[in-house]
């Protein structure tokens, strides 16, 4: 047994109940291959990098589980085939995940722990935070 | 010869706090330009090892859409 981490991308199209249902769905599938799920955290909707499939959203969900190395293939595979699934990352961990309570949206992730070295460093920093402020602002007249 | 001063110190050895993590997408777009390309390590300075763990994190964020493999003008 070894453990991965997996995030997915579900079609934008389910939400709520029938978002619930694909993830039961996925579970069942790791379970019925001997494997066991340690943590599915559900990040929610967010605006992709890129389209995929044509869609410019996507509902994220980050799962780690335990399971035997040879079912991982077939985890894939399985996946691949699943239409309402837009894209999908299996990740080997080399040791047990540290597993915390709350969700690891990257959102909410790491924002305090990284302080900026003075210099030209906060310079771009500071672009970089004008250019996210731009974009939430587009993002929010989008809506 | 004109030098021009750089920064030999790696940012992560520095703080070690910062996990490198390809689902801490914002902490990455620091290391990538406004086209999203990987900034080199003689420019930003950080160590082989820290520019391996990110290239590798920046990529992986690349294939679940956190990050774009390019910021294209003509794109949204």
């Amino acid at each position: 047994m070894r453990y991965y981490e997996m995030l997915f991308i579900v079609h934008p199209n389910y939400e709520q109940d029938r978002l619930e249902a694909v993830i039961d769905s996925v579970k069942k599938a790791i379970t019925d291959k001997k494997g066991k799920i340690l943590k599915a955290d559900d990040w929610g909707k967010r605006k992709l990098a890129y389209l995929i499939n044509k869609q410019r959203y996507g509902s994220y969900v980050l799962m780690y589980f335990e399971i035997d190395p040879k079912q991982v293939d077939e985890i894939h595979h399985w996946m691949e085939i699943q239409h309402q699934i837009l894209h999908q990352m299996i990740i080997r961990l080399e040791e047990a995940p540290k597993l915390s309570e709350n969700s690891e949206n990257p959102d909410s992730l790491n924002a305090s722990s990284y302080s900026g070295k003075p210099g030209m460093k906060t310079e771009e920093s500071e672009r970089d935070r004008g250019r996210e402020e731009k974009r939430s602002e587009a993002r929010s007249e989008k809506k | 010869m004109a030098f021009t001063s750089r920064n030999k110190i790696c940012k992560y050895c520095e703080n070690r706090k910062i996990r490198i993590d390809y689902k801490d997408y914002k902490n990455l777009r620091r290391a990538i330009t406004d086209q999203g390309k990987i900034i080199p390590r003689r420019v930003t300075g950080t160590c082989a090892r820290h520019q391996r763990e990110l290239v590798r994190a920046i990529k992986r964020a690349r294939n679940v859409a956190l990050l774009p493999y390019s910021y294209d003008a003509n794109q949204n």
